[in-house]
């Protein structure tokens, strides 16, 4: 008996569906956009599990034709009766259609909706759809050459370690061959001898005396000489590297509360995602500030608790002290988001200015975002301290961009106001 | 050492290996099957999903429709909301049999019982499966259809390509001839008459819808406006004629409808034997996991798993719980097979009564039989017993679902009702039943317009008109198209 054909496929590669998947997801892009974006707003986005989406069925149900529910005879069999007799009536439930009938009263709610799973990577993905780093390559592009090596070719000297085994052989091979020319007339005739030789003794000899020929040409000839040594040629190709540091500085001081802590820190983390899968050469340095500063980790960053009064101009210094021991202007693009709720002291504006026109002609861009009370907007235009001291600044330095931030739901459309790929 | 297959929850090769070979001794020899050779497959849950969201074939063409039921299962997956099918098998020569990983050995060993050996027979000897289906032929065919869409997507834009799709979609219950046989699918032959199909089909359009008539009888039906006769018969087969006649599509339109009407072909025959292909199934693995255990093959341990699995697939939730859904097809095809068995076996007055064939029949020999010469609808018309009406306490309920208030019960259970339940319960799985009977019926040369009739039985109505007439009118090349109802009436139209 033969035995059943087993194949184990669980090492195939597990996205057959992904091309359905991406054209589903294409297809409906824009509404799971707007979905995704909506639940930022009520749903923290550190977890990294899938993220389920829930959007309006409209347009995603595929359409047949139907025998209308609601109208025509119907007869049904059912399994299972108690106690009815021919001619017993049953009330139908008040609302829905089918009631007992095949439709049995599944899956009435959610009709309107369709739910399912989209993975982390493609969540962000649409989250940061159209969004970029502006300016990222200017300043990298002129300055910054980095070299990589890339496969240009063989050549015929090198380093051992990339020789071309291959190449070698083959050149080898037709060395050999050129070398040797037409045969060794007197190989051939002992060749011939030995086919047509009988005599056991005289074969012998006539072997060794073949054996013996062949050696001395194998030793005229060498198998492999220097001449036939090829290397893999590498050559350095001088490559742009988009090199950025990303400055996030926040305010931690006593007068932002809670509120004013979860947007700004929602904001850097929206920034710090956004970074991370964008650009791979990027690092960030995360500063908080209440009367002094300090450069802290990712962690301490959105976790601390810190209190007391408001000078800005100590963060500032403390990021140009970072960009002068660490990042050298012509190597790095530089970026500040800060966040803050806009009280400063009033004695610290002159310094502001002077360290922002020492920092902005450095800087590609600086976003100000300010947690505003959450009637301001509304009510009056007031302008804080700090707003007042940095739009100041605006009409010098375009790449200035200042936004306010009143409710934590506003924090995606204001960050996409900073990052808006531009349409140009 | 035992004669035991296996003595671990968690499976091996090897004992898939020996299931599979003792399973294989007792379904040839001992129950009489004729199966296609197997090809099982072990696949892991994600693969599962993959697998039933390309409608369960091994490969297919891309559709976001795929792509939109794979994240629907795999959310219900994740969130513990459903479980994932034990297998899959496909219609295929050799059959290929999915089984999960995830499975346990007894699970496993039904599951090859069940598919690799019940399904298998019903599809290499059931008789609808034998006209319409050609096993060998499928995969290929399916190569074909995946490399063609593919190439059209790169040819005309994947977005062109997906909306024709979406509408050849929306009528895939209308693409088979129910009454005549179709050629069988084979994928060299495909591609090399794709070509000639392309170009012959477009002249065969324009010769059709040729305004300067050839002869003067056509000259007095033109100045009609109409030339009767044309389709000579209303043809059901809305697909095929689309393919065939539709103006002004492009050829690669015409053959996309022609794989989304070959592919409904295939699968036609499974909408209807649901109840048997499930009943049978059931039948063989009770019969192969049975005689494992008889013959000391399986553990008690392994039985007793073996039959909560088996009863909780072939529960049958009554009308007014909660999980109903309908008949249940494992439950009902596998009731009815048992009870052949019982009668032919013990036979009561009653069965003689209702079933003279069974005196001095071999069960396995009529239910072979019958599992080859029946769909549902007749299966149920001919073998629905008294017995099995009263254990499953069948009854029936008429619905006017104009009347808001109330159903009345019309037959039970009772020696008045049997033949009545059994013909209702037939008539549920007649096709008619869920899909409205569609036909085209006129086709107007001058304006070429065209006239789709919809046949209404017991009162019914057609539903979903609105969202299909857009459909219908890009099969038909924009031009305009009507549906009426059996006295003329317009029920849509678009121009």
């Amino acid at each position: 008996m033969v035995g059943p054909n087993i194949v184990d496929r669980r090492l195939n590669p597990p996205d057959k569906s992904l091309g359905n998947r991406r054209r589903f997801l294409d297809r409906f892009r824009e509404r799971i956009k707007d979905a995704a974006r909506k639940q930022i707003s009520d749903r923290g986005i550190t977890d990294s599990g899938n993220q389920e989406i829930t959007i309006g069925s409209d347009g995603i149900e595929e359409p047949h034709f139907t025998q209308d529910p609601k109208a025509g005879d119907w007869d049904y069999v059912l399994p299972g009766n108690r106690d009815y007799l021919p001619g017993d009536s049953i009330a139908k439930p008040k609302s829905g259609s089918g009631g007992r009938g095949r439709s049995g009263g599944k899956g009435q709610s959610g009709e309107d909706e369709f739910q399912f799973l989209l993975s982390y990577d493609e969540y962000l993905d649409l989250i940061f759809d159209d969004l970029m780093l502006p300016d990222l390559i200017k300043k990298s592009e002129k300055t910054l050459v980095q070299h990589q090596l890339r496969r240009a070719g063989f050549t015929t000297s090198g380093n051992p370690s990339t020789l071309n085994v291959e190449r070698t052989a083959m050149a080898g091979i037709g060395r050999r061959i050129a070398l040797r020319g037409s045969r060794n007339q007197e190989i051939i005739d002992l060749e011939q001898e030995i086919a047509k030789c009988e005599d056991e003794t005289l074969l012998t000899e006539l072997n060794d005396k073949l054996a013996e020929l062949l050696a001395a040409q194998n030793r005229r000839i060498s198998w492999l000489d220097t001449v036939d040594l090829r290397y893999n040629n590498f050559v350095p190709q001088p490559k742009p590297i988009t090199q950025a540091v990303m400055f996030c500085i926040m305010d931690v001081s006593f007068s932002m509360g809670e509120r004013e802590k979860t947007i700004a820190k929602k904001f850097f983390l929206l920034l710090h995602l956004f970074l991370k899968r964008t650009y791979k050469h990027i690092d960030v340095v995360f500063v908080r500030h209440h009367e002094t500063a300090e450069e802290c980790d990712e962690t301490m960053f959105f976790t601390s608790k810190i209190s007391g009064g408001t000078i800005v101009s100590s963060a500032l210094e403390c990021i140009q002290k970072i960009i002068t021991d660490r990042y050298s202007t012509d190597a790095w693009n530089v970026y500040c988001a800060q966040a803050s709720d806009g009280d400063n002291y009033p004695t610290d504006s002159d310094v502001v200015h002077e360290y922002m026109h020492q920092l902005m002609p450095i800087c590609q861009m600086w976003a100000y975002i300010e947690i505003s009370r959450e009637q301001s907007e509304m009510m009056f235009s007031y302008n804080t301290s700090l707003w007042g001291t940095l739009s100041e600044l605006q009409n010098q330095y375009s790449h200035l961009s200042m936004q306010q931030i009143a409710y934590e739901s506003d924090v995606i459309n204001v960050f996409r106001k900073f990052f808006a790929r531009s349409k140009a | 050492m035992s004669n035991l297959l296996w003595n671990n929850s968690d499976w091996t090769f090897d004992d898939i290996n020996r299931i599979y070979t003792a399973c294989e001794d007792i379904a040839l020899n001992e129950l009489g099957l004729n199966c296609y050779p197997n090809q099982i497959e072990v696949i892991s849950s994600t693969q599962m999903i993959d697998a039933y969201t390309s409608v369960g074939m091994p490969i297919y063409y891309n559709h976001w429709s795929f792509g939109k039921q794979f994240v629907q299962e795999q959310r219900s997956y994740s969130q513990g909301k459903s479980g994932l099918a034990f297998e899959i098998v496909i219609n295929s020569s050799p059959c290929i049999n999915y089984i999960m990983e995830d499975n346990t050995t007894t699970t496993q060993a039904l599951v090859i019982a069940h598919a690799a050996f019940g399904h298998n027979h019903f599809f290499k000897n059931n008789y609808l499966f034998r006209e319409w289906t050609d096993a060998s032929g499928i995969v290929d065919y399916l190569i074909f259809a995946k490399q063609y869409v593919a190439e059209c997507e790169t040819k005309y834009g994947a977005r062109s390509v997906e909306t024709w799709l979406d509408s050849c979609h929306a009528l895939q219950d209308h693409g088979v001839n129910r009454y005549r046989r179709p050629t069988k699918l084979n994928m060299d032959k495909e591609r090399q008459r794709q070509k000639e199909r392309e170009e012959y089909q477009q002249s065969q359009v324009s010769e059709l819808y040729r305004i300067i008539p050839s002869n003067n009888k056509s000259i007095t039906q033109l100045t009609d406006g109409k030339i009767k006769g044309f389709p000579a018969q209303p043809e059901e087969n809305l697909l095929y004629f689309f393919e065939k006649y539709s103006p002004d599509i492009e050829p690669w339109q015409r053959e996309l409808l022609r794989i989304v009407r070959k592919m409904a072909h295939y699968f036609y025959p499974q909408r209807r034997t649901k109840v048997m292909n499930e009943g049978f199934a059931s039948l063989t693995h009770y019969q192969i996991m049975n005689r494992l255990h008889e013959k000391g093959l399986i553990t008690d341990g392994a039985y007793l798993e073996f039959i909560a699995l088996h009863s909780s697939v072939l529960f049958q939730p009554d009308f007014d719980h909660p999980g109903y859904t309908g008949h249940n097809p494992y439950a009902l095809g596998f009731a009815m097979l048992r009870d052949i068995q019982r009668m032919c076996k013990t036979p009561t007055e009653e069965d003689l009564k209702w079933f003279p064939q069974i005196a001095g029949a071999n069960s396995q020999e009529l239910i072979l039989d019958t599992i080859a010469n029946h769909s549902d609808e007749s299966f149920i018309r001919q073998w629905l017993s008294p017995h099995v009406i009263r254990k499953l306490k069948l009854f029936s309920v008429h619905d006017d679902r104009s009347d808001t208030a109330k159903y009345s019960v019309t037959t039970i259970h009772n020696d008045a009702g049997y033949q009545d339940l059994r013909h209702k319960l037939a008539d549920q799985y007649l096709t008619s039943t869920h899909t409205p009977l569609l036909e085209v019926v006129e086709v107007d040369r001058k304006t070429r317009a065209c006239t789709i009739r919809y046949t209404s039985e017991n009162n019914r109505q057609l539903g979903n008109i609105a969202k299909m007439m857009p459909h219908l009118s890009k099969l038909w090349g924009r031009y305009p198209i009507k549906i009426v109802d059996q006295g003329g009436d317009v029920l849509d139209s678009m121009e």
